[in-house]
């Protein structure tokens, strides 16, 4: 049997095989020296390195986030984390009020209207939000309407239904039993029909506890968090991380996340404070939720903002739901394609 | 420009010392021109030379240039660069220099700080000053060819600066050095222009030979100086070293050292130049050390926006613990002109905890007269203890030329009357000719002499920068190194000003604007207060800089807007609610009076 060598040539040097540390029982270095110095610098070292090990940040760590992290050190911390740069993405999407319209109009002619509004856009949208407001029979006109709807548009486009908790509310205002096994039974069975229908997917929900209920009936699950009407650092940290718990446990897969704020909100908020809001959330949520998409609300950003958040690259793609014009403008690309989003003029 | 194909563009300078080399004047092969040695460094920096007579400190600042070998250096008596003081040098209170001295200011300074352990005041002199005329505090350093002619007494200390250097380190002094950039030049013509440095030195020694066999008196004025060497051999270029190294812990250049270009037998001339990685410039940021033009460049193109925050915030947070909002009233000429209309909109600011009012004096031809504008400056001085600044450089040539008196008399009169600080207007952009911020403004160097004058009377001033979207990031870094340098004479800057142009806020390249900040912050070690203005409620941009370098945010008072400084205050909040430490004053006059703990 031969001895081992103990010297080896690594980078045109010779260096030293014995002394190397082992690779099965060191955890190796993720930071450089220069980065420690920084994150030791900025107060978050532990909380970096429980990051870089994929480790799942406890209340307290994104309250500490929350309350002492600045931009340029959340933006570090997502450097750090090293997730595969994706770009990001505008996600262009239409309204169609389908139940209005089918209190004054015939299926047939809803179709038609809705394929009109449709092609009226600058370009084919990616998502196309449906309104419901009577959820009594979706088995009956809806499945015809959908499938309609469907042929008219790329594959791609998802079609997407109301907010979950607007089919809960339907279901407690309707339910004469006024048990909640029950009103969860039918809730239940609700986005069970929803899906079967046609629809890809429902509008991100506020509410946590319905979260589980979206996924067992087979839709992506898409949370929304509004972060002004919460009382406070710890409560948004709070939130975050019950979410990003259920994501731990199976089968719960959080697909996307958005926090925004509302203009019915105690204050009317300036622009300047809904983008540093919005931004520091976006990034505290990429940290908290690495890996899950990041949904942007470009009705509530300004474009700098979201020119920021694109520049900051967050390791995940990014949903914009804004116009296309703005998106030009930012350069961003369009889902479904390598090209930055493009405006194009005239009709279809 | 249009530039032959095989020519060399070569400047040297048009002071006697460098006369040697104006043979190369000669050469079919290169287009010659004579300028100052600091006309000179920013050629070359401009790439409008190839090569270029520049004075070591300029070499040293930009960090990216190599020496040929030849230069200006000495190591005997220099006798060419005297400090004359009335008193001991330990009762010095003020020493003045000529504008153009540069590698002679920084031999000075650091001998006055770590030789004769006093620190004096600094201050330029646009004019020659006689000995004559000094207080007895005061001195000058002189130099010219007659420094010992210049009617001094024999109560008078008069100190050859180079020779105390030398005999203090022990090592030679290196003034000026022909540099250029690694890449510049092709093997062949790097060859060809040593041997013809090579010559202008053989020709000189061989004069000077002459003229001591022959006792013929001395014609030109390097021939009045044997001692002076134009090669610059080992023991030189060590010396060089040495002063890099005492000027750079004394924070006065970046960290330096010289590099020559190698001339091999055949490829292309190489050079050894370690480049530093972005880690190794942050740390040096961190650590207090001078960035050099090319590090600034280098960091401000490629290091991650994130490690230029936290190292711009840490150095931030070293000066400022809490940050701060001010609010700014402008008065128009218009108003200005009605008295009562002045008191008014001024009773109406206060209530608003306005902290600075800032004068827009019209330099388009319908100013009023100085003795209007003083009479102004008093009124507004006896109604409270805020900051008042205005009159930029244009407007104070422009009152000069109106009254047909000098500049520094209406320096004079303007702070004698109560101005504290002149505003950077005329000096937002000093290179980028393509820029909105250049055309149609006064020039860099009459720029920079009414700022001088401005604070040779005490009046203090701001600096800026306003870089379009297009400016290149040399040339933001080489206006950010003007400011710098005359920071380092004269102390006179409070703080500098990151704009929020109007173009720029119409882009979306926020990253670009938040770069600004963090450079500004680490480049510009000698001017401690970098302020946010043109704060809007719109705009996230400023309030972000906070965390980037800036250390203020200043709004311009809108006294209609009941809703300004609310939005204002909600916007800090958010900031506030993220760990930002405001000052209590800032947090009151927002509404936010309640401290976060």
């Amino acid at each position: 049997m031969g001895t081992l060598a103990r010297t080896g040539i690594f980078g045109g040097k010779k260096v030293d095989l014995v002394n190397q540390p082992d690779p099965l029982h060191n955890e190796p270095e993720k930071f450089s020296a220069f980065d420690r110095r920084l994150l030791t610098s900025a107060g978050i070292l532990p909380l970096a390195q429980r990051l870089a090990q994929t480790q799942q940040l406890s209340v307290d760590e994104v309250t500490t986030l929350l309350e002492r992290a600045s931009l340029s050190v959340l933006l570090k911390l997502l450097r750090l984390q090293q997730l595969p740069e994706q770009n990001l993405m505008v996600a262009s999407t239409i309204f169609l009020p389908l139940d209005t319209w089918l209190d004054r109009m015939e299926p047939s002619a809803v179709i038609r209207r809705a394929v009109t509004h449709i092609r009226k856009q600058r370009d084919l949208p990616d998502r196309v939000l449906i309104e419901i407001k009577d959820f009594t029979d979706l088995t009956h006109l809806w499945p015809d309407l959908l499938f309609e709807l469907r042929l008219q548009l790329p594959e791609e486009t998802q079609i997407v239904g109301p907010d979950p908790q607007v089919v809960f509310e339907w279901v407690q205002t309707t339910d004469a039993t006024g048990s909640h096994t029950v009103q969860h039974f039918q809730f239940q069975q609700k986005l069970t029909d929803l899906r079967s229908i046609g629809f890809d997917a429902l509008q991100p929900t506020t509410q946590y506890a319905l979260l589980s209920d979206i996924s067992t009936a087979g839709f992506p699950v898409e949370a929304c968090t509004r972060i002004d009407l919460l009382t406070g650092n710890e409560e948004f940290a709070r939130r975050l991380v019950r979410v990003a718990q259920q994501v731990d446990g199976q089968p719960l897969e959080l697909y996307s996340w958005s926090p925004t704020v509302t203009s019915s909100g105690d204050l009317s908020l300036p622009q300047a404070a809904i983008d540093l809001l919005l931004i520091r959330a976006h990034l505290i949520g990429a940290l908290v939720y690495p890996g899950v998409l990041q949904s942007i609300d470009g009705n509530r950003l300004s474009e700098s903002a979201i020119s920021f958040l694109k520049s900051a690259e967050v390791g995940s793609q990014l949903f914009v739901t804004t116009d296309l014009y703005t998106a030009e403008r930012i350069r961003i690309k369009q889902v479904g394609s390598n090209q930055d989003a493009q405006v194009i003029t005239g009709s279809f | 420009m249009a530039r032959p194909g095989s020519t060399i563009r070569i400047a040297n300078s048009c002071h006697g010392t460098a006369e040697s080399f104006s043979y190369l004047r000669s050469l079919p092969w290169v287009t010659y021109e004579e300028n100052s040695v600091s006309e000179n460094a920013v050629k070359l920096h401009n790439h409008e030379v190839d090569v270029a007579f520049i004075p070591v400190t300029e070499f040293a600042t930009h960090g990216d240039y190599v020496g040929l070998d030849f230069g200006i250096a000495c190591s005997l008596q220099f006798q060419r660069l005297i400090l004359h003081s009335v008193a001991p040098l330990t009762q010095l209170q003020t020493v003045y220099l000529h504008p153009e001295l540069s590698t002679g200011a920084i031999l000075l300074r650091i001998l006055l700080l770590e030789r004769w352990n006093v620190s004096p005041r600094i201050v330029r002199l646009q004019e020659p000053i006689a000995v004559t005329e000094l207080r007895s505090n005061e001195a000058v350093l002189i130099f010219h060819k007659h420094a010992f002619q210049t009617g001094v007494s024999a109560e008078n200390t008069t100190i050859d600066i180079v020779q105390e250097w030398q005999d203090w380190t022990g090592s030679p002094v290196v003034l000026n050095v022909w540099a250029t950039r690694s890449t510049e030049l092709t093997i062949r013509r790097a060859r060809a222009l040593s041997a013809a440095l090579y010559k202008s030195c053989s020709i000189y020694e061989q004069r000077n030979t002459l003229q001591m066999q022959t006792g013929r008196s001395l014609q030109t004025y390097t021939d009045q100086l044997p001692e002076f060497s134009l090669y610059l051999s080992e023991e030189y270029k060590k010396g060089l070293e040495i002063f890099f190294e005492r000027a750079a812990r004394a924070g006065l250049l970046p960290e330096a050292r010289y590099a020559n270009l190698q001339l091999p037998l055949n490829g292309r001339p190489k050079v050894f130049i370690t480049k530093k990685s972005c880690e190794t410039l942050l740390d040096t940021a961190l650590q207090g050390k001078r960035l050099s033009l090319t590090d600034a460049i280098y960091l401000a193109e490629n290091a991650p926006l994130a490690d230029l925050g936290i190292v711009a915030d840490t150095l931030r947070r070293r000066l400022f613990s809490e940050s701060a909002c001010r609010f700014v009233l402008g008065l128009q000429d218009e108003i200005l002109s009605d008295k009562n209309r002045v008191l008014d909109t001024l009773r109406k600011a206060l209530d608003k905890s306005v902290s600075q009012i800032i004068l827009y004096p019209d330099p388009s031809g319908s100013m009023h007269s100085l003795a209007f504008y003083e009479e102004r400056l008093r009124l507004l001085r006896s109604k409270g203890t805020f900051l008042i600044e205005g009159f930029g450089a244009q407007q104070i040539l422009t009152l000069a030329a109106m009254e047909g008196i000098r500049v520094r008399e209406v320096a004079e009169r303007l702070v004698s009357a109560g101005l504290d600080i002149i505003p950077s207007w005329g000096g937002e952009m000093f290179f980028d000719q393509n820029s909105p911020a250049c055309k149609g403004q006064i020039s860099r160097s009459q720029w920079l002499r009414v700022v001088r004058w401005m604070h040779r009377f005490g009046a203090r001033s701001s600096c800026s920068l306003n870089a379009d979207a297009s400016a290149s990031w040399t040339y933001i870094v080489s206006h950010l190194h003007v400011l710098r340098q005359l920071q380092d004479l004269t102390g006179g800057i409070c703080y500098f000003c990151n704009y929020e142009s109007d173009e720029l806020a119409e882009t979306v390249d926020v990253e670009r604007r938040l770069r600004i900040a963090a450079i500004a912050r680490l480049f510009l070690d000698n001017i401690p207060a970098i302020h946010e203005v043109r704060v809007r409620a719109s705009s996230f941009v400023a309030p972000a800089s906070l965390s980037f370098g800036s250390n203020a945010a200043y709004m311009l008072i809108d006294l209609d807007n009941s809703q300004q400084i609310p939005d204002l205050g909600i916007s800090m909040k958010t900031l506030l609610d993220s760990g930002m430490t405001f000052s209590e004053d800032s947090l009151f006059q927002l509404g936010l009076s309640v401290p976060h703990c």
